[in-house]
This record gives structure tokens, C-alpha cells and sequence, in this order.
């Protein structure tokens, strides 16, 4: 029966996202995968009895259908939205839901809207003409497009959390500073966490998960991460991506033995600085490198973009201000520094002190706060990509 | 704890409020040729617009709102934009029929030589985005814009928001302390001067019918006009028109024969006589008439449009002085233009006018070979002979002030509205050498790069603003030269 319902609810996403892989394309209607995900995680948790069926239909149509979350996600779960949309408490609405929702959904629309956008400027330019380009260049867009993706991903989970938050209702987090992560398994415990928690109940506990030996534990963690790209588009690149996941913490696991004696062996102090920056960058790295196959068409493209990087360096690029002619001259990037700050500085915010930005400004007295916040609206409001020229519509998260 | 609630969020919305207004303020569009001309209009006092022009820069530039008023009292505004369509205009009327009820509207033709159904993006936003009622500019913009395009003009923020990379003066509130805003009436001068032939209108024929689109709207404007009893004349200004331009005109002039409505085509061989139109002279460029042109014309227009309908004479009336003022900045703006332009001492000495015109006066060198060859500086009723080397001096009335006295080293500073002035004398040694620099600053730049000759400074306090400045020199034959700096 859990079947037959499974395959019902994915049989519209399957149609619509992967028909093309055998038929010409059909038009899908946006957000399916995430609405998709949000039913079924609600059917098998009826099944496991982890909760009980929704018997009021309209609430149930409420639930999958939250206006917030239905387009880009977060994906949630019944026992939270369903069980808040449950609870009988008249009206939601609250003063500091009101402005911590506010001060999130306006943060959300800053990093799309004036890093996100504004980067994808510069990584469109490149990415789309990557064999004129030397290495410099090359790694340098790569970079930007790690930093972009995240933004509009954040961007858009922020906005939908910060409009919920308006109405009283508390979705779950989809981003908490993954790239500060020290492994890539902690990157995935910070990334889209929505959708790797929701993998990993429904598709990687499924298959045994880590009851499993070592060698069933790690197959079963590959499938997953294939699945999960393969989630991500109708393209062989996403499925690569996935699988790279896949393998890098196949890779980690499998080592971690051998690392952790050769850090003893060498007397190495894990606790410093140095340490855990290197990991970082590690992990950063390594998630960059997996992104350029989530971004190229095709895997062959991603091979020799990479293979550009590394056999044409072209490090006088650096010198002779060819980072101003790709797509963003010198104001533009100016207006980009100051944000890129603010946007790290709130994120290791959140790495370290785990708190958001809402809750860092209500914490300040209000001229700060009515300052920052105004500061931050106008900011966007003045350099924000959008208008004519910039469709503001292109939410990477879109095509999901 | 309720009422601190309330307040900081009146505090933090006034906050926002106020800075969002200012930067929206700095942003927005200010183009003259469409989005200031309604501005302005809406601040016109209601009911004191007698004449009512529309059109596209065929209007904007070449009605001289100076010369109606100077010659005929006439109070007229030109609401125009360019390459406004009729449609555009149709709305304008609209608007304009809210605040005002001209004696006479007279719609400008060119129009009907374009055959396009929607205007590109620069027109679209100039002759839309300055109206004001916002079901108007909707209404505008759909018809304006392509059914694809049109969403993006209806919050002109998403235009404007990006124009950080222009800001310039012209984006604030200072820059617009002037006669030329104070008392616009949607008239803008062309300064340029190109020659061109006369075309050769005898010799056309045929007649060419119009855009459907335009022609819809342009019986539109004629009819709103007749519903509202108010008269409603057509011209089409004198240009380097082709003859199937021509052949348009013809057109259209069959359609406002339908309705009873004067057309008068200045562009005949009659009419280039009677204005005394010279195509070497007076055109700006192919389409335009220049500062020189658009009196020619308008004077003739004037004349035409009072044996249609007798408008009042308002010269001399308290209530239309901003007309009065307008009409002074024009001339200034012109006398400006003038000085500027002036090549040579006869140009210059004409140009010259010291009721309406600060002129201070560098003399560094050659002063009395100067003074010799030119009446130039007869002007002030100046007593040449008060003039030295190393003077400076204020040509004030009929007299001469010299302002550094004797001193070898002095310095003499001034603020012209807000604006910066001074000259200065100074020795300085360098190298065992003593140098004298002489210094000619206003509003940031440096106008002496010779030392040699006399620095002519000109200020307009009429205008606000600078008309030249210029060296008066020996050149090699023995005569005096005038620059331009």
C-alpha cells in the first residue's frame, strides 16, 4: 500500500522532471520536487506511526500547500507544521514574530538580491565562456559560484522561514554556516538540511542505514547522495555531484582510522587555529570542486574546466585587472565587498554563537537596530539586481 | 512597555520613511524631455494656462514660451516629450484637463511621419513615468508599452533603482535653484547649429497615410478638445522634412479638415519667407530649430494662433509673472549663450550686457595694446587709461574698481550663489627663481593657463551661472584675439 502511494505522489514529479531524459520536456510546475517530498515525508510517517492521519482535508491541503515553503522549500515535516497548524491558539500573530520574521525575510532578499544576483553576473560570464579563460580566472569563478549558490539558496530558505515566522509558524532551518564546516559529513548537517534529513529517514534509514555493515553502510550512503543529485535536475552532471558526495564521505569514513593515527603519529594539535582553518578550507575547497559539476551542462565540460584550471594557470590575470572584465567593473564590486563582509560575519555568527541575525539585532539597542535594518533595506533597495536587466525570477532554487 | 513599542516603531518608520524618500528623490528619473515637463506642470497655479502646446521635440524645442508672452502676453506650456507618440499626448491632455482649462490646445504633427506601435524603452519611460494620477500612467503604459514589457514600467522603481552609476548634480534638489526651473514652461533651447538646404517643399506631392495607432489617437486628442468646447489647432514646425514626411502631413491634414481643425504646415516656401527661416543658420539639427530659429517661428505661430482664438494679453499682470520670469531666464540663458559662443571682439562687445552681467577684469599683460585696439572694453564706460598690468578689476556700471590696489601679492575671494570665486597674485620661488602665478578660480576650475593678455570673467546672477570667460590677447598681425577658456 506504502508503495502504491509513493509511486502515485512521485509519479507527477517523475513525469514532469525526468520525462525529458526519454521525451521532449514538459513544463513542471514549480516547486513540485519540494511539495513533492513534503507529501510523501507525511505518508510514510503516517505508515511508521510516527504521527496520525490528518482527518480535516483542508488542513491537510494546508499543510502541503504552505504558501511559504511550497515554491523553493524548506521541506517540512507533519509532526512540526502540521502538529503547529493543529494547535488551537487563535490568532499567531505576535510583535517579535513580526519583526524577527521582518528582519529574516529582509536579510533573505539582501543576499539574493545583492550578492547572489550580483555574482551571478561574473559566473555566468565565465562559466559560459570558460575556454577563453585562464586557471586564475577559472578558480576564481568557481569560488564565486560557491558563495553564489549558497546565497541563493539561503536567500530564499531565509525569506520563506521569515514569512512563516510573520504568520507564527516556525519552519524548520535549512542553513546553518556550512561553510564552516570541518568535514564534509558536518557540511551536510548544515546544508539544505531539510532535504539531507529528509533523505536520510526516508531513503538511507530505509535501506538499513548505519545497522548495516561497513561495506552495505557506505553503499547505502552512495545511493543516497545519487538520489539526492539526481533530485536536483534531470542531468547526469547533478547525479555526478551527488555521487562526489557520495564519495567524498565514503572517502572520509573509510580514512578516518588512518588519519586520526597519523595526526597522533605527528604530534599534530587539532584544537588550534591553524588546524581546524585548514579543514575548513579543506571542505570548502572540496565542495567548490563538486559545484563546478553541479553548475557545467555536461560532465565533459566540467573535466576540462577543471582541467583548465590546473594546466593554464594564467596567474598574471591576477595583475592586470582582468577580474574587472567579467561582467562586473570596479563599482560593482565594491558594492559587493561591504555585503560579502556582513554576510560572512553573520554566518560565522551563526557558526560559532548559533544565533541568527534576527536574534543578534534584537539583542542591540534600537538606534543600532533601526540604523542596521534601515541601512541594510536601502542597501538593497539601491543595489539590489533586479528590474528590467535583472530577473530577479532566476532563483536557482527554481528549477527543482 | 506598550506605548516604548509604539514609539520605536513610529521612530523606526520615520526613519526609513524619510531616508527611502531621499534616495527615491536622488534616483528617479529627471529627464527634461518628458518626466520634468509634467512636474512643473502640475505646479503651475491652476487655470492660468491660456495656450496648451503638445506634441514631441518638434514642440518642446521649437515654441519659444519667451517670445508668446514677450510679443502677444500669450501664457502658454509646452507638455511634450520626445518622439512622443499621439497617444502619449492623448493622456497628457487628460492630465493637464485636471488642473487647467487652456483657452486653446495646439497639438504639433510629426508624429505622423513615425510608423512605429510602440515606442523604445528610453520614450516609453520620458513620456510616461512623470504622470502622476496613477490610473493614468497605467493606462498610458499599456498603451505605451508591449503587453510583455509592460509590467516593468509600472513600479518605475525596478527602472530607476540601478542609476547609482550616473548620479550627478542634476540628481539634486540644489541644482534645480534655478530661474530655468523655477519657472519652466516646458520649453528647452537647442544651442547647436547645423546648415542645412532648404527643402525643396515646392516641388512635393502625394499624399501618405499614417499609423492606424496614431491616427486613432490623434482623432482622440481632437475629439476630448471638442467635448470639452475647447478650440484645437494642429501645426507642424519648419524642418528638413523628406516628401514623404510631407505626404503624411497631408494625411493628417485630411483628417483635422474633418473635424473642422485649423492645420497649418509651416514648411511651404511661403511660410519659410514669411518667418524668414535661413536652414544655414537657424536649425539645430535636421529636426530642430536653434535658439535663433525658434523666435523666427514662434513669433509666427503667435500671430496664427490669435487670428484662431483672441487669447488675453497678460504682460504686465501680477498673476502670470512667472511668465515674466521666464521669459527674462530665456533671454539671460540666450545673452549667456552669447557670451559663450563669442569668437571675436565684435561678437563679444555685443554679447556684453552690464545691467544683467558681473564682468571682472584680469589684466596681466598688454593691457594698453589692448585697450588700443579694440572698443571692447568701452563697454563699462570704461576709462581705458584707469587700466594697468597686474590690475584686477570689477567692471561695475560706468566705472572701474580696481580691487587689488597696488599690492604685488594679494587675493580676492567671492561666493557667487554658493559657488567659489577668487583671483589671485603670488610670487613663489622655486629654484632660486621667483615665478608669479595669477590664479582665475571658479567652481573648481582654473581658467588662466597663460599668462599673457587680460582674463574677461562673465557671471550671470540671473541665471546662476557662469557665461565665460575669456582671454583677450595680441595675436601676431598686431589685433586683438578672443579665447575661449
Amino acid at each position: 500500500m506504502l508503495l502504491f502511494v509513493l509511486l502515485l505522489g512521485l509519479a507527477p514529479l517523475l513525469l514532469f522532471k525526468y520525462s525529458h531524459f526519454a521525451v521532449s520536456n514538459l513544463i513542471a510546475p514549480v516547486g513540485i520536487s519540494f511539495f513533492t517530498f513534503q507529501a510523501l515525508g507525511y505518508f510514510i510517517d503516517v505508515y511508521r506511526k510516527k504521527i496520525s492521519p490528518e482527518k480535516n482535508l483542508f488542513r491537510y491541503a494546508a499543510f502541503v500547500s504552505f504558501f511559504p515553503t511550497i515554491v523553493s522549500g524548506p521541506i517540512n515535516r507533519a509532526d512540526s507544521l502540521l502538529a503547529q497548524m493543529k494547535r488551537e491558539e487563535g490568532i499567531r500573530f505576535s510583535e517579535d514574530n513580526l519583526k524577527r520574521g521582518l528582519m529574516k525575510a529582509l536579510y533573505g532578499a539582501f543576499i539574493k538580491l545583492v550578492i547572489a544576483d550580483r555574482l551571478a553576473v561574473l559566473t555566468d560570464t565565465v562559466f559560459g565562456s570558460y575556454r577563453a579563460y585562464g586557471g586564475l580566472i577559472l578558480f576564481f569563478a568557481a569560488i564565486c559560484y560557491t558563495i553564489q549558490i549558497y546565497c541563493d539558496f539561503s536567500s530564499y530558505s531565509l525569506m520563506a522561514v521569515g514569512v512563516s515566522e510573520m504568520l507564527g509558524y516556525h519552519v524548520v532551518e535549512n542553513f546553518k554556516a556550512p561553510y564552516f564546516a570541518e568535514s564534509i559529513q558536518e557540511f551536510w548537517r548544515r546544508w539544505h538540511i531539510s532535504l539531507s534529513t529528509w533523505f536520510r529517514d526516508y531513503v538511507y534509514i530505509s535501506m538499513g542505514g548505519n545497522r548495516c555493515s561497513g561495506v552495505r553502510r557506505n553503499l547505502n550512503l552512495f545511493v543516497t547522495f545519487l538520489v539526492s543529485g539526481l533530485w536536483h535536475g534531470a542531468n547526469w552532471t547533478f547525479v555526478f555531484w551527488g555521487g562526489l558526495h557520495g564519495i567524498y564521505q565514503i572517502v572520509g569514513n573509510v580514512t578516518k582510522p588512518f588519519r586520526c593515527a597519523w595526526i597522533k603519529r605527528l604530534g599534530i594539535r587539532e584544537d588550534c587555529f591553524s588546524f581546524r582553518f585548514g579543514k575548513r578550507l579543506l571542505v570548502f575547497l572540496c565542495v567548490a570542486f563538486a559545484w563546478i559539476f553541479f553548475r557545467m551542462d555536461t560532465i565533459t565540460d566540467a573535466f576540462i574546466y577543471i582541467g583548465r584550471m590546473f594546466t593554464r594557470p594564467e596567474i598574471w590575470d591576477l595583475f592586470q585587472g582582468e577580474i574587472y572584465l567579467l561582467g562586473l567593473n570596479k563599482l560593482q564590486m565594491d558594492i559587493l565587498g561591504p555585503a560579502f563582509f556582513l554576510f560572512l560575519a553573520v554566518d560565522y555568527m551563526k557558526y560559532k554563537k548559533e544565533i541568527d541575525i534576527d536574534e543578534f539585532l534584537l539583542r542591540q539597542n534600537f538606534p543600532f537596530r533601526c540604523l542596521f535594518i534601515t541601512g541594510m533595506f536601502l542597501y538593497t533597495f539601491v543595489f539590489g539586481m533586479y528590474g528590467p536587466e535583472f530577473n530577479a525570477q532566476d532563483f536557482i532554487y527554481f528549477h527543482f | 512597555m506598550q506605548g516604548k513599542r509604539v514609539i520605536s516603531w513610529i521612530i523606526f518608520a520615520t526613519v526609513l520613511i524619510v531616508s527611502l524618500s531621499a534616495v527615491c528623490e536622488t534616483l528617479s528619473f529627471k529627464y527634461g524631455d518628458g518626466i520634468l515637463g509634467l512636474e512643473y506642470w502640475y505646479e503651475q497655479e491652476e487655470d492660468t494656462v491660456d495656450l496648451l502646446i503638445l506634441g514631441s521635440s518638434h514642440a518642446f524645442e521649437n515654441v519659444n514660451t519667451a517670445v508668446l508672452y514677450d510679443q502677444y502676453g500669450i501664457s502658454s506650456y509646452v507638455l511634450a516629450g520626445s518622439v512622443q507618440p499621439f497617444w502619449n499626448s492623448w493622456y497628457y491632455l487628460k492630465e493637464a484637463l485636471r488642473t487647467q482649462r487652456p483657452k486653446l490646445v495646439i497639438l504639433e504633427g510629426y508624429l505622423a511621419v513615425q510608423d512605429f506601435e510602440y515606442g523604445d524603452h528610453s520614450w516609453i519611460i520620458k513620456n510616461n513615468l512623470g504622470i502622476k494620477n496613477c490610473f493614468a500612467r497605467l493606462s498610458s503604459i499599456a498603451v505605451s508599452a508591449p503587453e510583455d514589457k509592460a509590467d516593468d514600467y509600472i513600479f518605475s522603481y525596478r527602472l530607476w533603482h540601478s542609476r547609482y552609476e550616473e548620479i550627478n548634480e542634476s540628481d539634486f534638489p540644489d541644482y534645480y535653484e534655478k530661474p530655468l526651473y523655477e519657472y519652466f514652461k516646458g520649453f528647452l533651447i537647442n544651442w547647436e547649429t547645423t546648415s542645412f538646404e532648404k527643402p525643396g517643399v515646392e516641388t512635393y506631392q502625394g499624399v501618405k497615410s499614417i499609423n492606424r495607432k496614431e491616427e486613432l489617437y490623434f482623432r482622440k486628442i481632437i475629439e476630448l478638445c471638442q467635448q470639452q468646447d475647447i478650440p484645437v489647432m494642429v501645426f507642424v514646425s519648419p524642418y528638413v522634412l523628406s516628401e514623404e514626411e510631407w505626404g503624411n502631413y497631408r494625411y493628417l491634414e485630411s483628417v483635422a479638415a474633418e473635424y473642422q481643425v485649423p492645420f497649418i504646415d509651416y514648411n511651404s516656401e511661403e511660410e519659410y519667407v514669411r518667418m524668414g527661416i535661413d536652414f544655414g543658420r537657424d536649425m539645430a539639427d535636421i529636426g530642430h530649430l536653434n535658439y535663433l530659429g525658434n523666435v523666427k517661428f514662434t513669433s509666427a505661430l503667435g500671430e496664427d494662433v490669435l487670428q484662431y482664438v483672441q487669447l488675453p494679453d497678460h504682460r504686465g499682470d501680477g498673476k502670470y509673472a512667472s511668465w515674466e520670469m521666464n521669459s527674462r531666464d530665456i533671454h539671460a540663458r540666450v545673452a549667456d549663450h552669447e557670451v559663450a559662443a563669442a569668437g571675436d571682439c565684435g561678437s563679444l562687445e555685443a554679447a556684453l550686457d552690464l545691467n544683467h552681467q558681473i564682468l571682472y577684469l584680469y589684466a596681466i599683460s598688454d593691457t594698453s595694446k589692448i585697450c588700443a585696439g579694440s572698443s571692447l572694453l568701452d563697454v563699462a564706460g570704461t576709462n581705458k587709461n584707469l587700466l594697468k598690468d597686474g590690475g584686477f578689476y570689477l567692471l561695475d556700471d560706468s566705472c572701474v574698481r580696481k580691487i587689488n590696489n597696488d599690492e604685488v601679492q594679494w587675493k580676492y575671494e567671492e561666493m557667487l550663489d554658493e559657488k567659489y570665486f577668487f583671483a589671485e597674485n603670488r610670487l613663489e620661488v622655486r629654484e632660486n627663481q621667483v615665478i608669479r602665478e595669477t590664479l582665475l578660480y571658479f567652481d573648481g576650475n582654473q581658467y588662466i593657463n597663460e599668462q599673457e593678455g587680460m582674463y574677461l570673467f562673465v557671471y550671470n546672477p540671473f541665471t546662476k551661472s557662469l557665461s565665460g570667460v575669456k582671454q583677450l590677447k595680441m595675436d601676431a598681425e598686431g589685433n586683438v584675439a578672443v579665447v575661449s577658456k
